[in-house]
């Protein structure tokens, strides 16, 4: 018999649940409740045949097209996401996103018509986020969820992983520089927005450390450029530092961190650098400009190997399948500056490529050094010497960005690379200096001034504007005779010097308009002078 | 040379007296050492067959047990031709799920309209 008592009580409960539930919730609910139309249709299904590795081999689903997303529902009601891969004559090789474990043979598979998105929108900017765009820095859900079936507002919107590279016609040459904030980097190998470098060296040569300096350097712009740093396979604890030290120095007010430590599956690996392009291209799209480094594509290339073989695909060179040559390239060609026509945004790609015992000529370091507009070639003999960074002046090049040089830049530093490579024939006759003729003598000390002068510690980006001073200094000889220990003291109080001193009549108008005209040089000529007269020591 | 089930089905398939030959086939299956794959052939041989003889594999899923009034009621919608197999899967809280040819999937269950609903 039904207890009349329980019965009201319960419908009490009820009442104050409905109550404490907010207006809006339950109304939105009802909406949804009696607008429900309900029209069973038939659709297409697949089963699981095999699951092992973090790939899934699919029977059925027979429409289903490359690149899909798949929802494979779990014998516990959960359902993961898996990417098509391999569409075979009779199976579906599925690359799994979720926990692989969960899914078993049997499991129901639906297709769901789309491609893999991520959610995109400024407010991914100073979040540190998964490879499929889920926050996992602790600090909450994105501010707006993206509900467009609902009609919900958001600024967030969904960009498919996978997307062609802009056109030609959409296109233009890359004109606007990038600066590094990194003397070497600025002055013999700039480069431009919307240029792909690749930054290449062995481990422990400071690859990391320059992108990162690259990042920081974007503060003083007065362009802003919106930085994303994807790291691929790489340690939680140095991707942990990382973020420390972005946020510390203020970088992560315009940055966004694309995670997949070596911990997760490759198929995440794999998808990290594709997100990492699509929130840049967001931003792109947007008129913006945008940065995205990838670090490391080595790493990227391993992953996507091991999910090849996983899948049976044919091994190719070093194992690698046959495709890993369009991989990049589809990857790095979304890097672009495009025409006004089209917003005028541009992506700027910097991937990395760890390189083994120095060897440039391994399989993945020749596939990207030729895909991309140059490189930066870091060496370990260099780093070990302490000219850091250790770029290899004549190994290392920009393909496109000299046109995108800052002016001033470019009238200083045009004859820096001859100069040093001048020193470099000379450097092997160091030890005989003594024996040596004057003028091989003054090379041989210019050389190593110059060698000294482009030496910079880590974090500490220079602006253009204080970096093209410093180079017109030593290139036009006010510095010959200074010993070597000395430079890095002048660089320091000079730069002191002009920031208190000749801020209005040469940093300003130098930052500003970007060329050193004659005007500005007389400027320039007259302060060295100066400065000499007050510090006669240097 | 390894073989699939697939493999195993077809050759079977493809012979004319079956009766004799099914010992003959896991006896071979068991020479290469796949029985694991019994399971697997078996199944591809029911399909194979279905297909040949112009039917369809139907997989009728109720969310309780039905009486065999109603069971009938339900074989009968189908071809002659038609393999219909039915099974008993809680999980879809009530109405049924059909299935043919483990690629075409009609939902008529609860949970399937829950789901959608909270889609």
């Amino acid at each position: 018999m039904v207890n009349m008592n329980s019965i009201c009580r319960s419908l009490a409960d009820w009442k104050n649940f409905l109550h404490n539930m907010s207006y809006e919730i339950v109304e939105k609910l009802k909406r949804e409740i009696a607008g429900f139309k309900d029209d069973p249709k038939v659709r297409s299904v697949g089963t699981v045949i095999e699951a092992a590795d973090g790939i899934a081999r699919i029977s059925g689903l027979s429409g289903a097209v490359s690149q899909e997303l798949l929802e494979i529902e779990t014998h516990g009601g959960e359902k993961i996401a898996a990417v098509a891969f391999n569409l075979d004559e009779e199976f579906i090789g599925a690359v799994l996103l979720g926990e692989a474990s969960r899914v078993s043979v049997g499991n129901r598979v639906t297709g769901t018509g789309k491609v893999l998105s991520i959610p995109v929108g400024n407010e991914l900017v100073g979040r540190v986020i998964s490879p499929l765009g889920v926050p996992i820095d602790g600090k909450g859900a994105l501010a707006s969820e993206v509900r467009p079936h609902q009609g919900g507002r958001t600024s967030l919107r969904l960009m498919p992983l996978e997307r062609a590279a802009p056109d030609v016609v959409s296109r233009q040459s890359v004109r606007e520089p990038l600066h590094t904030g990194i003397k070497a980097i600025d002055a013999m190998i700039p480069i431009g927005r919307g240029q792909r470098e690749l930054i290449i060296g062995d481990r422990q040569t400071g690859k990391t450390a320059i992108a990162l300096d690259t990042i920081l350097n974007q503060r003083n712009e007065s362009k802003p450029v919106v930085c994303i740093y994807v790291a691929i396979g790489q340690k939680q604890s140095k991707i942990a530092q990382i973020e420390r030290r972005l946020r510390e120095a203020g970088a992560m007010d315009y940055t966004v961190i694309v995670s997949a430590p070596a911990g997760l599956p490759a198929p995440l690996l794999y998808l990290a650098p594709f997100a990492g392009a699509a929130i840049g291209e967001h931003f792109m799209d947007s008129g913006r400009d945008a940065l995205v480094i990838y670090d490391d594509l080595s790493k990227h290339a391993d992953a996507y190997r091991e999910m090849s073989l996983l899948l049976r695909r044919s091994p190719g060179r070093e194992a690698y399948p046959g495709d890993i040559f369009y991989l990049h390239s589809r990857l790095l060609e979304r890097a672009a500056k495009l025409d006004e026509a089209h917003g005028g945004g541009s992506l700027t790609a910097l991937p990395i490529i760890e390189t083994k015992l120095g060897d440039v000529s391994a399989y993945i370091p020749t596939n990207v050094i030729s895909i991309t507009d140059g490189q930066i070639y870091l060496e370990s003999n260099l780093f070990y010497q302490g000219i850091r960074p250790a770029v290899n002046v004549g190994l290392s090049v920009s393909r496109v960005g000299s046109s995108a040089q800052t002016k001033a830049m470019k009238k200083v530093a045009g004859k820096l690379r001859l100069e040093l490579a001048q020193f470099r024939e000379l450097a092997a006759f160091v030890q005989f200096a003594s024996d040596l003729d004057d003028a091989t003598r003054a090379k041989i000390a210019r050389g190593e001034l110059l060698t000294e002068v482009l030496k910079q510690p880590d974090a500490s980006p220079l602006p253009f504007y204080h970096v093209v001073p410093v180079l017109y200094v030593v290139l036009n000889g006010y510095l010959d005779g200074l010993t070597k220990e000395k430079v890095r003291d002048f660089e320091t109080r000079f730069i002191e010097y002009l920031e208190a001193r000749h801020k209005e009549d040469l940093l300003g108008p130098l930052a500003s308009s970007g060329v050193l005209d004659e005007t500005l040089e007389a400027v320039l000529k007259k302060t060295i002078e100066q400065y000499h007269a007050i510090n006669p020591a240097n | 040379m390894k073989y699939d089930a697939k493999n195993y089905a077809q050759a079977f398939a493809a012979l004319e007296s079956k009766t004799d030959l099914i010992k003959k086939l896991f006896s071979v299956m068991r020479k290469n050492g796949d029985l694991s794959q019994s399971i697997k052939t078996v199944k591809e041989v029911e399909k194979l067959h279905v297909k040949k003889i112009g039917g369809h594999l139907i997989e009728v899923e109720f969310a309780r047990a039905q009486d065999s009034k109603t069971r009938e009621k339900v074989l009968s919608q189908f071809g002659k031709h038609d393999r219909v197999i039915t099974r008993v899967m809680p999980d879809l809280v009530a109405g049924a799920r059909i299935t043919t040819d483990g690629e075409y999937e009609l939902d008529m269950s609860l949970s399937g309209r829950l789901e959608k609903l909270f889609a």
